[in-house]
């Protein structure tokens, strides 16, 4: 799986690169616009995150550039400008997704996978992990062809856990995935564990290896 | 007090004070010089008499000179010598038919060898008669100077104020987060153009520093975006070790807390000063209550874990044009502020009713409600709010132009918007 990080900022470039390599996919980065078309022409990518602001450019002239050369990958923006607007300008030129920054890394890693499965698939398509399978489309978990009935809240910590497998997922990020701005509400992090508690007891009864370890004091780890 | 009633009000007291003071001197001193004169004729008629004596033979002649003079009046008397006296009396008048005083000069005169007392008397001038005349030319003075004054005024304020009067309607309406600059008469009256050059100097340096603060807020927020996608990221890379132990898993969750917390803070103050600088322009047709529905979907999660019941009343429903995104950011805020006060158990009661809505809920009373609006008055720093929720919410109904109350009622915290 490839994936291009449009970015000047060479740190945070660095930092999503080596989030993203612990899984397995090929990174590479470009920090000018310049740069950043140049590898776009040449290569073909997955994904393609795509800081709007760049030192030479303005990040949608590469969306349109994309858009003419019917070369639309995976784009999911990044901006630091959070607005609706961009946001809006950004998937009428054809972006898969927006992300503002400053963003978790394992929510990046959630919003790539999610924008690589339906690429590749044509959103008709399922997350295997040995013995369990969700479907995405009919949003069905299962266990060795057992149905697993989880809530909305865990079917969406499943699949955030599994989008970030191997990598530890902090109780931020995934407060925030949940609950959104909804989560501020909360000056703890007790409703995820309740969540994780119901939706570990949900698997072990199906029978599923426990696939998820706690890391202690910081979050949760899909390891498989 | 305007200004023309002030000094108006200042030349009637002015007026009346020296109607007061100057009434009885004008009176005094005219009554004085009258009854001086007369006294001066009263001796001149006797003066005269006494060069007439000779001419008067016997008694016949004194009682003819009599009758033609009236004011002279001759008694024989035994009483002798008779020294000059002067005084006042009254006597009745049957043709006028009242007392009319007289003022007198008594003597004594000896006519072919006869002793006389003489009397010579003129009359004098009622003394309320002076008295009204005189006060009476003095208060038509007064009204015809007041008239004058009011007349002169009212030309000077139309004429002259006016200026004045144009350049504080123009600061009374001027907004400087709407308009751009001030524009100011140019009057003939320095003073008037000193005070317009200076207002138009305050307002546009004011309206700099504004500018420049609002600026500042946007880009500092803007800039520190990217650092702090940064840190945050390094911070979930360090969390990755295989072998951290749990004082470092700790520090790391304690500096992701921090982290998530700046976040936010600096998410609230970006969207502050983009809705002053009023970014969020479009406007479109919504109805109140599914824009409620839409923003309660996102808190339904966390009233249930907060075992807190939501319940809302939609008694009539309404259209208002606005906003999507700052009705949803205002009803999502309030809805949130409301979860937060809440204790568990309890219930927030949401009602739509005419062309307003209201969010009631139970909770302990603020220690600050009048600054429940201001920013970083939380109430509490043990929770995780950021001080801003309710500073945004007002923020929006100020540039929305619809007004919210808070009210304290029996033991629950009222919110109402009117749209």
């Amino acid at each position: 799986m490839k994936i291009l990080i449009v970015e000047d900022e060479r740190e945070l470039a660095k930092s999503m690169v080596q989030y993203l390599r612990q899984e397995s996919y090929v990174c590479e980065t470009a920090y000018t616009a310049q740069e950043a078309l140049e590898k776009i022409l040449l290569h073909e990518y997955d994904c393609i995150l795509l800081d709007i602001t760049l030192p030479d450019g303005n990040g949608f002239t590469i969306l349109e550039k994309l858009k003419k050369e019917e070369k639309l990958e995976g784009v999911i923006i990044i901006s630091a400008k959070n607005s609706l607007d961009d946001k809006i300008k950004g998937l009428n030129l054809g972006a898969d997704d927006y992300l503002a920054k400053p963003f978790h890394l394992s929510e990046m890693g959630a919003r790539i996978s999610a924008v690589i499965r339906r690429k590749r698939f044509d959103g008709n398509n399922s997350i295997s992990v040995h013995e369990l399978t969700i479907d995405l489309l009919g949003k069905v978990t299962t266990v060795n062809n057992l149905l697993v009935d989880l809530t909305r809240k865990e079917y969406d910590l499943l699949l955030f856990l599994i989008s970030n497998k191997n990598r530890v997922v902090s109780k931020n990020a995934i407060a925030e995935h949940l609950s959104g701005d909804a989560a501020e509400v909360f000056d703890n992090f007790d409703f995820i564990y309740a969540h994780m508690k119901n939706l570990k007891k949900k698997l072990a009864e199906a029978n599923c290896p426990d696939y998820i370890k706690t890391v202690y004091g910081l979050g949760y780890k899909f390891e498989a | 007090m305007k200004l023309l009633k002030r000094t108006v009000k200042n030349y009637i007291l002015y007026s009346a004070l020296l109607l007061l003071i100057c009434t009885p001197i004008y009176y005094l001193s005219i009554h004085r010089l009258f009854v001086n004169e007369m006294e001066e004729e009263l001796f001149h008629h006797k003066n005269n008499f006494k060069k007439t004596l000779d001419k008067l033979e016997n008694e016949k002649d004194i009682q003819l000179y009599q009758l033609i003079n009236e004011e002279f009046q001759l008694k024989e008397t035994s009483k002798w010598p008779i020294s000059d006296s002067l005084f006042t009396y009254s006597q009745y008048d049957s043709l006028e038919k009242t007392f009319v005083p007289y003022r007198a000069l008594r003597t004594g005169v000896t006519v072919q060898g006869t002793r006389y007392e003489l009397l010579i008397r003129e009359s004098i001038v009622g003394n309320t008669k002076l008295v009204t005349a005189i006060v009476a030319i003095q208060t038509t003075l007064l009204v015809l100077m007041l008239i004058g004054f009011i007349l002169i005024n009212r030309k000077l304020s139309k004429v002259v104020w006016d200026p004045f009067y144009t350049i504080l309607e123009k600061l009374k309406n001027y907004q400087i987060d709407k308009d751009l600059t001030i524009d100011l008469p140019h009057s003939s009256t320095a003073e008037f153009r000193d005070l317009s050059e200076a207002l138009v100097h305050l307002v546009n340096k004011s309206r700099d520093a504004y500018l420049s603060q609002k600026e500042f807020t946007e880009n500092a927020s803007h800039e520190l975006q990217t650092p702090l996608a940064i840190f945050r990221s390094k911070l979930e890379l360090l969390m990755q070790g295989a072998d951290i132990s749990s004082e470092q898993a700790e520090l790391i969750s304690s500096l992701l807390n921090a982290t998530d917390r700046i976040v936010r803070l600096n998410k609230n103050l970006l969207l502050l000063s983009k809705i002053e600088n009023r970014q969020f322009l479009s406007r479109q047709e919504i109805l109140l209550s599914s824009a409620l529905t839409q923003s309660l979907g996102l808190y339904k999660q966390m009233a249930q874990e907060k075992e807190i019941k939501i319940t809302t009343h939609i008694i009539s429903e309404i259209a208002i044009k606005t906003n999507p995104s700052l009705l949803e950011i205002l009803l999502s805020n309030l809805i949130s502020n409301a979860l937060r006060y809440t204790p568990a158990q309890n219930e927030v009661r949401i009602e739509i009713e005419k062309k307003s809505i209201t969010i009631r809920n139970p909770g302990e009373p603020f220690n600050f409600p009048n600054k429940i609006f201001d920013r970083f008055n939380r109430e509490s720093r043990t929770t995780q709010g950021n001080g801003l929720g309710l500073a945004i919410v007002k923020k929006i109904c100020d540039t929305e132009g619809i007004p919210i109350t808070y009210h304290y009622l029996q033991g629950s915290h009222l919110f109402s918007i009117d749209f």
